[in-house]
């Protein structure tokens, strides 16, 4: 009996020590967790506020692009062919009746031009709400634009099924990275052909844009100094959670390929 | 004199508590102080009662379960209810608990401790506090875990159930050989566990009144 009791206090003892240990690896383990998911929600909630914010950037800077191709298409279509429309106006001598005749014929051509030109310029302007119908169409929009000026050959090819999600965030991101590819095309490239290629696989949808220009290497000071944008457009794929590859070299014209989790 | 170290600990822990919890946005975390002040009265009349009288305290523990019982399934209500729907679980619970009780006691003339009362509502706060931290670890909301206060005084609830589990079993074999031994195993176990929980609970009414949110 005084060898049993001992025996069955010690029994106790261990057992109430291992429910302790054990209480007290849950709550341990329980506070970790919890820690460690609010860290993982207020990184979560950082990443959702640097979206938003650059997504508020991209759309002033989609504006802003407008505004320039509004202001181009002013310049070098509507305005040109008003001043043509002005001095065949002006020409008309009211004595030479056969003359006036085909001046008037002429100015009515031009008016009719006018109208059509201000027609794109509308579409132009609504570029920017044309976002809502999707990606597809304003980037149609942008190439039709560009088409427009007959400098460049430009190849489109696209496979994009019909969303039923809502992706009008993500088409923004996407527009403008297309936006500020073509940028770089026309300011710096010297290309004649430009090659787009939309496609889409289960998951991701992949925008290469490449043409035929001068192309560039890393070291040549433009890339260096960042003057392509390559940087923001890099910090915008991130926001994406995406990818993006330009591959370059002198004399050989450049291409960009942006993959993307879509939708 | 070791004896009296209980009392000491619940007495500090309603000082804590009549300090932290009796501003008027307290709600209902204000009851905490009432029901520690009885628990410190308790402790003192059995200490009284065995130490003085010689007499057996049991009764007057007997007499503190069923207030304990009903305010410890309020707590768990007010801090489970928003997380998850825990009235069916807490009513069943009363009533198992209250009928056990009643049993017991008339079975013993309301002059014995209810040990089995005991044990079933340990194993029942075990299980609604795991609840807890399965609906916590669950769900999105953003807490900061080390100073909200219900998560502590949850853990102060289940450290104290779940590892008084072996003494409630061998309730009735301690107590024989509390009167034996020496070192008054039971009551030394009991110690720890008192400062455990009323130690968690008295920092959870300091988070509190830090930082008064509710449950």
């Amino acid at each position: 009996m005084l060898q049993k009791e001992p025996n069955i206090i010690l029994i106790i003892l261990v057992i109430t020590c291992i429910f302790f240990v054990a209480a007290l690896f849950m709550i341990f383990y329980i506070t970790i967790f919890i820690r460690r998911k609010k860290r993982h929600q207020e990184e979560k909630e950082k990443m959702r506020l640097v979206f938003d914010q650059d997504l508020i950037q991209t759309q002033i800077e989609v504006g802003e692009q407008t505004r320039k191709n509004l202001a181009a298409d002013l310049h070098d279509n509507i305005g040109q062919v008003l001043s043509l429309t002005h001095v065949t106006l002006a020409s008309i001598n009211p004595d030479d009746k056969e003359k006036t005749r085909r001046k008037i014929s002429d100015a009515q051509e031009l008016i009719t031009r006018s109208i059509r030109e201000l027609r794109q310029l509308s579409k132009i302007i609504q570029g920017e709400q044309l976002i809502q119908q999707g990606l597809l169409k304003t980037i149609a929009q942008e190439i039709t634009w560009l088409q427009r000026n007959g400098h460049y050959s430009v190849d489109f090819v696209h496979v994009l099924p019909d969303f039923r999600a809502d992706t009008v965030d993500k088409d923004l991101f996407i527009y403008r990275l297309f936006q500020e590819s073509l940028n770089n095309i026309i300011r710096h490239s010297r290309a004649d052909k430009i090659t787009i290629r939309l496609t889409y696989e289960p998951g991701f949808l992949q925008l290469v844009i490449s043409d035929n220009g001068i192309g560039f290497t890393m070291e040549d000071p433009l890339a260096n100094r960042d003057g392509l944008g390559l940087g923001n457009m890099q910090k915008r794929v991130n926001l994406l959670k995406g990818a993006m590859e330009v591959s370059s070299a002198e004399n050989s014209g450049t291409s960009i390929t942006f993959t993307i989790p879509y939708p | 004199m070791y004896y009296y170290v209980n009392p000491v600990i619940e007495l500090i822990a309603c000082i804590i508590s009549f300090i932290c919890l009796t501003h008027r946005g307290a709600g209902w975390y204000r009851n905490f102080t009432w029901y520690l002040l009885l628990v410190v009265l308790a402790e003192n009349a059995g200490y009284l009662t065995y130490f003085y009288f010689k007499h057996n305290n049991h009764w007057i523990y007997n007499c503190l379960l069923p207030v304990s019982i009903f305010f410890i399934t309020g707590i768990l209500y007010k801090i489970c209810q928003p997380r998850f729907n825990s009235k069916p679980i807490i009513i069943m619970g009363l009533v198992v608990f209250m009928l056990s009780y009643l049993i017991e006691s008339i079975r013993s003339n309301f002059l014995e401790y209810s040990a089995i009362t005991k044990i079933l509502f340990s194993v029942w706060v075990v299980f609604l506090c795991l609840l807890y931290y399965a609906n916590l670890i669950k769900e999105e909301t953003n807490i900061e875990i080390y100073t909200y206060p219900p998560f502590w005084i949850i853990t102060g609830l289940f450290f104290f159930y779940f590892v008084s589990t072996t003494t409630n079993l061998f309730f009735d074999y301690l107590i024989q050989v509390n009167k034996k031994s020496l070192v008054p195993i039971r009551y030394s176990i009991s110690l720890i566990l008192n400062f455990i929980l009323y130690g968690t609970w008295s920092y959870a009414f300091i988070c509190y009144r830090k930082n008064p949110i509710s449950s």
